[in-house]
């Protein structure tokens, strides 16, 4: 049944099968669901590696609508979201984009690190993002209304971004925004154990470093470590990995250049293990 | 000017990152060789640190970072005796520690190898004492066979195991039946001459209250502010105001908050000089980095692109109707593209850039104007926008900020002329004709933005006595140009700048021009970094 079904469905490769992993902080997952139910498009904020991607993987899964993620950087171009000519032994076919295909096929379109695409790329999201919901294909010539499960998620990190690298007034007050950030940490502590399979003291050690180096944010360092650090420093401890190397390895040089930092960080880590 | 003290960057984040609250961290001055030996000392701004080595100082900052964590700040210290204090202190110390400890237990090897080190096993002198009272304290486990001692221990121990360490009331009563048993004991203490056997703990001043009251923050600006003419016999020349005062904040490293509206800047045109400089001498413009854009320039025959090539796609169809293989590059796709460039130099035009040093045929801030005008030339050749701005300042009040060359603006004889008719005068308020500089920069509309901070010294005014003070702002007005985007690089000439430099601009972020004459080769060389994508 599964196979015939996946015959007919082009976004078959898209569909979250498995349930994903996630741990609510908040009230976020009834917000995202009334925010679906009404189709409105969202903009998830938040620090890097705190569970954006993670949370819209999940909600697709609980909404089960497929999931067509698009990594966002400065050299995409609007072609790379709808889609191109290319040619092929008969002439020239029309290929849909990801954007194009979920809108098109029903899925949820997520754009990730949205602010990296040039601001004349995103553009091509306006007439998606109001009352029309729909997308010329101006190249192809065809107009594509939105089919009516199809959902916008853009997601992007207000922490290091410029001012050169905004989202233009126009484009952001399009959706309803949703603002994540690490999550409080005896959630953290049970995400981090969850995630790399490890007891929840050691996860408490290292959501500890984690704390204690975003508390150096303002003072040269870009971000402080990540939820998705911590996991990975559990992974490698896991693994037999010696607890000091792996902080070295996934956080402490993973998070600075600079000597003055990095002797920090690793003075940090030395007092958080026995 | 007093010297500012070593700034020690590791440690001040480390200490930030263990208590969650920032100290200043700096060393301090050589102690007097008859006084008691040097301790580290806290205080609400600053941990002071004497010369020790990186595994102590490493354990002073975590000491440090327990007593900001849990011990309380202040007390009043009236009915208590010098040996009660220090007997106090000593078991606060073990307290705080063992708290510590608890949270993150890498620091109690920290602690363990300094109090094993400095343990007196024989004697009954105040500093032997104390030195196996720390180590009996900090280790359970220790035995140490003096009845005193043994007795600190076990009543340390019955008092954790009864309230826990948070509540601090059960250990000042147990530290003043020590302190009794000592007076009983006839130990001779003299607190001139005491020191706290471990070199990593501070001297604990931290945890009395001496009786000094805090110097009101509040300063309002004198007013009405006017705006002096310059005396009569000042080379400034003359200047008309082109826009109302502007106010700027500036930050307050020792209280660690932003005082708003705390700077006023003027921003002054400088009249047409008034006798023209002669023009410079012909030289070769700076060997700038020529990265050109390349606008609307495309790929053709690519493998992939955004478009077909029609050219190469009706080459191929032909091809393929002739039955030869065509060819699979058929498309095209924007070149890569060298974003432009918009340069804001901020130049340095205190008094100390007018004077001539020894040896040196021209004063700094000529070889400043040389250098400033063959890198604006050299840029606005290579196509760039360059904007040419200098300050200087005289107190709080009276921040100067000259436009000499706009983004835009053409270098012609007569920019050149103004730029040349600057004349050194005041002092370097650098923070906040940095903040000014951002909000001019921030209104470029290039993509990339880049300000550069041509100075001769640290920055200095006649109203702030604390060296400190001022380059801890600028670092502060770097920072805040970062979040937005606008990247700060600074050129010191002064030899001696590579500590406040590296503050104020951060690491790999300027550098240092040791004579006027390296100036010109430096500012290519900087200017070489935003040029390259």
């Amino acid at each position: 049944m599964q196979r015939d079904l996946d015959a007919t469905d082009p976004l078959a490769d898209y569909r979250v099968r498995t349930p994903p992993y996630y741990r609510p902080a908040a009230r976020e997952v009834a917000l995202y669901e009334h925010a679906y139910a009404h189709r409105l498009p969202l903009m998830l904020k938040g620090p890097t590696g705190c569970g954006k991607t993670r949370f819209v993987e999940y909600m697709a899964w609980k909404l089960g609508r497929p999931l067509v993620t698009l990594a966002c950087n400065e050299d995409m171009s609007a072609s790379d979201l709808v889609g191109r000519w290319l040619l092929d032994e008969r002439g020239t076919t029309w290929h849909d984009g990801p954007l194009t295909l979920a809108v098109r096929h029903g899925g949820i379109c997520y754009l990730d690190e949205v602010v990296e695409a040039r601001q004349d790329t995103t553009v091509v999201i306006h007439p998606l993002t109001d009352a029309r919901r729909m997308l010329p294909l101006d190249r192809k010539g065809e107009l594509v209304h939105a089919h009516p499960d199809f959902q916008l998620v853009v997601s992007y990190n207000p922490g290091y971004q410029s001012r050169a690298k905004d989202m233009k007034p126009s484009t952001r007050q399009r959706f309803a925004a949703l603002e994540f950030d690490y999550p409080p940490e005896a959630v953290e502590t049970e995400i981090v154990a969850h995630e790399a399979g490890i007891a929840p003291e050691l996860a408490a050690r290292l959501v500890g470093i984690a704390r204690r180096s975003r508390a150096l944010r303002e003072r040269g360092l870009d971000e402080g470590a990540s939820t998705r650090m911590l996991i990975y420093a559990g992974t490698l401890i896991r693994d037999g990995v010696d607890p000091r190397d792996s902080c070295d390895m996934t956080m402490t040089r993973a998070l600075t250049d600079a000597p003055d930092m990095a002797a920090a960080l690793r003075d940090l880590v030395d007092a958080s293990f026995p | 000017m007093p010297v500012s003290p070593e700034l020690l960057a590791a440690p001040a984040l480390l200490l930030q990152a263990l208590a969650g609250r920032g100290l200043q961290v700096a060393m301090q001055a050589p102690a007097a060789p008859d006084a008691a030996a040097a301790r580290p000392i806290v205080n609400a701004t600053h941990l002071l640190l004497p010369a020790l080595d990186i595994a102590m100082q490493r354990a002073a900052v975590a000491h440090a970072a327990a007593h900001l964590l849990y011990s309380r700040p202040a007390q009043p210290s009236a009915t208590l005796k010098p040996l009660g204090l220090a007997v106090v202190g000593a078991v606060e110390d073990a307290r705080v520690e063992l708290l510590l400890a608890d949270t993150l237990p890498g620091v109690r090897t920290w602690f363990d190898a300094p109090l094993r080190q400095v343990r007196e096993p024989e004697g009954l002198s105040v500093h032997a004492l104390f030195s196996r009272l720390a180590l009996a304290l900090h280790d359970e486990h220790y035995a140490d066979g003096n009845h005193w001692v043994d007795k600190a221990r076990t009543l340390f121990a019955a008092a954790r195991r009864e309230n826990g360490l948070e509540d601090d009331t059960a250990f000042r009563r147990l530290a003043s039946v020590l302190a009794n048993d000592l007076g009983q004991m006839r130990v001779r203490f003299d607190p001139r001459l005491y020191a706290v056997p471990a070199p990593y703990r501070d001297d604990n001043s931290y945890l009395w209250q001496h009786g000094a009251t805090r110097e009101t923050e509040a300063q309002p600006l004198p007013s009405p502010i006017t705006l002096q003419a310059p005396p009569a016999d000042s080379t400034v020349p003359a200047i008309e105001t082109t826009m109302p005062a502007l106010a700027y904040p500036e930050w307050d490293y020792r209280s660690g908050v932003l005082r708003p509206d705390w700077c006023q800047l003027y921003e002054l045109r400088p009249l047409a000089a008034v006798q023209t400089a002669p023009p410079p001498a012909h030289r070769p413009l700076l060997p700038l980095q020529r990265v050109r854009p390349q606008h609307g320039r495309r790929l053709r025959r690519q493998w992939e692109g955004d478009t077909l090539d029609l050219d190469a796609a009706i080459e191929a169809a032909v091809e393929r109707c002739l039955q030869r293989a065509p060819t699979g590059r058929i498309f095209q796709r924007p070149g890569p593209q060298v974003r432009p460039l918009s340069l804001l130099v901020l130049l340095d035009l205190s008094l100390s850039t007018g004077e001539r040093a020894a040896g040196q045929a021209r004063s700094l801030l000529e070889v400043e104007q040389e250098a400033a005008l063959l890198l604006a030339r050299s840029a606005q050749g290579a196509g760039e926008r360059i904007a040419l701005h200098g300050f200087c300042s005289d107190t709080r009040a009276q921040v100067r900020y000259h436009r000499l060359l706009d983004f835009g603006e053409p270098l012609d004889a007569q920019a050149a002329a103004r730029l040349q008719a600057q004349r050194a005068a005041w002092s370097t308020r650098l923070g906040t004709a940095l903040r000014h500089a951002c909000a001019l920069l921030a209104a470029e509309p290039a993509e990339r933005r880049a300000l550069l901070v041509l100075t001769d010294g640290a920055p200095a005014d006649v109203d702030v006595h604390d060296a400190r003070y001022l380059v801890e702002d600028a670092r502060a007005a770097v920072l805040d140009a970062a979040r937005l985007g606008l990247p700060v690089c600074g050129l010191a000439v002064d030899a001696g700048a590579a500590a406040y430099a590296r503050r104020i601009f951060g690491a790999g972020n300027y550098r240092i021009a040791e004579t006027p004459d390296q100036l010109p080769r430096q500012l290519a060389a900087l200017h070489a970094r935003f040029s390259c994508v």
